[in-house]
């Protein structure tokens, strides 16, 4: 039986791109291909700053997955366009049409050839899955193709999602993939879009036995005090400066003698003081091994559509404490049963002491976590719910 | 803390989180009483004529997570709408104020509020 043809769009895509839905993108591109046709239609982008056209336009296999890219027709100034934004949405409460389009050309990535591709070839997909509501790729690709697009918006309850250019993205589709059951119940709640085909999927964690060795990270990157891990970007978005903040409260109300250990790219200045240490980008071995030797993983982001790394973390049997101001990652934690949250600083300082004090409470969030990854998000299941939605509705 | 682990499997978190936030609401509520004066209103969030007293009690006490940091409040701080008929302002005032950045219990409230249609949910723009 012929397999049914599925273009994957997405804002960038390839081996040096980072950023958590174009890996979702990726990976399942990957692994899809055992059910579907898979071709991904992109940018010729790598850097989501700049979108500059850095892969050359045209046909290349990824891992086996056919990619065609397109170049964007402009650049975007980083600084500009956060100063556009800015402007925009801190000095007034609505906009105009014309200027919610404005701010949309703006985010990029604009691809005509690639709207034109869309357009054009059309009758030779069966389906589009675009990846994430918040660029042009999806914004402008997706209505010329509705009626065989599915959306999976990766969306946050953040300004943007309020834009009323919006609104049809998200009602005049074939349907919608929420990565989490919080995703949909803001999407829902916004737009009203119950109705549509819509599924609840994720992104699958390999639990499988990860190679750790605790002790000789330990000593490769000399740390011989307990440590709490912080995994990811670290930015604003991801509420570093924060969870910086509230370390340092509580180190000072607490004499506690515990590291915040970083793992990740910084973009902004990480507070220079003995007891914060950043090892930057780690090799994959390494960073399961700080997962495994953390006393739990600390995760403060605002925003997320699905957070992977506290999922890593209880694959390893490691418990997590998140943002509680993030639903996403409460809800996580709140059905596994593998972390606690918290809201403000009060809470931030009982839920790190319970953690570190009752080692047994630790363990078994750990190992409630691990059980309900094994048990939800295996890539078997995950494959499966992927397959099955899009031979429903294609 | 009594720590409520829940069944051998899998701790029961939410029961976690309610005690946490109990201890918080109880050391912010001793906190309280050291202090008894009521801070000066200088700003807050204004609420329109939320009708009767029982009326914006129901509601707030209809809000699972509020329901307990409310009658903790009238039962030990007496503060939640100590101000009430003077200032419509005052019971978030008083809270913020006397909470300090206790986000959770604004927002709790804040949440109850829009729930039961008292006020303008703040977080839609239209």
């Amino acid at each position: 039986m012929t397999k049914k043809r599925i273009g994957f769009v997405v804002q960038r895509y390839g081996l040096e791109v980072s950023g958590g839905s174009e890996l979702l993108c990726r990976t399942l591109a990957e692994r899809l291909g055992k059910y579907f046709d898979i071709e991904v239609l992109s940018t010729c982008a790598i850097d989501h700053d700049t979108w500059a056209n850095e892969y050359p336009p045209g046909p290349q296999t990824v891992n086996g997955v056919p990619v065609l890219r397109f170049p964007s027709d402009y650049t975007r100034d980083p600084l500009e366009f956060e100063k556009f934004t800015f402007d925009l949405f801190n000095e007034r409460s609505s906009w105009t049409r014309e200027e919610e389009i404005d701010w949309m050309r703006r985010q990029g990535p604009y691809s005509q050839a690639l709207f034109d591709h869309l357009q054009a070839h059309k009758a030779s997909y069966d389906a589009f899955v675009f990846f994430t509501y918040l660029y042009c790729t999806a914004y402008f690709g997706l209505p010329p193709v509705r009626d065989k697009a599915f959306l999976l918006p990766a969306a946050h309850d953040e300004d943007y999602i309020y834009l009323s250019i919006f609104n049809k993205i998200f009602r005049d589709l074939r349907g919608i993939i929420f990565l989490s059951p919080e995703e949909q119940s803001l999407v829902n709640g916004i737009f009203g879009n119950r109705d549509l085909p819509q599924v609840v999927t994720g992104m699958g964690i390999d639990v499988a036995e990860k190679r750790t060795s605790v002790e000789a990270f330990r000593e490769k990157y000399n740390l011989r005090k307990p440590y709490i891990l912080s995994l990811g970007r670290i930015e604003l978005g991801k509420g570093s400066p924060h969870l910086f903040h509230y370390f340092d409260l509580y180190k000072k109300a607490e004499d506690r003698d515990v590291q915040l250990l970083l793992i990740g790219k910084s973009l902004i200045d990480i507070p220079d003081r003995p007891d914060i240490r950043h090892l930057g980008f780690v090799s994959d071995e390494d960073k399961c091994s700080a997962l495994a030797g953390a006393e739990f993983l600390l995760n403060g982001s605002f925003f997320e559509s699905l957070s992977i790394v506290i999922m890593e973390a209880w694959a390893l049997g490691v418990p997590a404490l998140v943002n509680g101001q993030c639903k996403v990652m409460a809800g996580q934690c709140a059905r596994s049963g593998g972390g606690l949250w918290y809201n403000d600083f009060n809470e931030f300082r009982k839920c790190v002491n319970l953690l570190l004090d009752d080692r047994e409470l630790a363990r078994k969030l750990g190992a409630s976590g691990r059980d309900f990854v094994k048990k939800n998000y295996s890539w078997e299941t995950i494959e499966q719910k992927y397959a099955s939605f899009l031979n429903r509705y294609i | 803390m009594e720590i409520p682990y829940g069944n051998d499997e899998k701790p029961d978190v939410e029961k976690i989180m309610f005690s946490i936030r109990s201890e918080v609401v109880a050391d912010l509520l001793k906190q309280r009483r050291r202090t008894p004066e009521i801070p000066e209103i200088s700003h807050g969030v204004p609420l329109p004529d939320l009708g009767s007293r029982s009326r914006l009690f129901r509601a707030l006490a209809s809000t699972p997570p509020f329901k307990q940091a409310v009658f903790q409040f009238l039962k030990l701080g007496r503060a939640l709408f100590y101000d009430y008929n003077k200032n419509n302002r005052a019971v978030i005032k008083i809270l913020t104020d006397e909470i300090d950045r206790q986000n959770y219990v604004v927002n709790y409230l804040l949440e109850a509020l829009v729930k039961n249609k008292l006020i303008a949910d703040p977080s839609v723009k239209k």
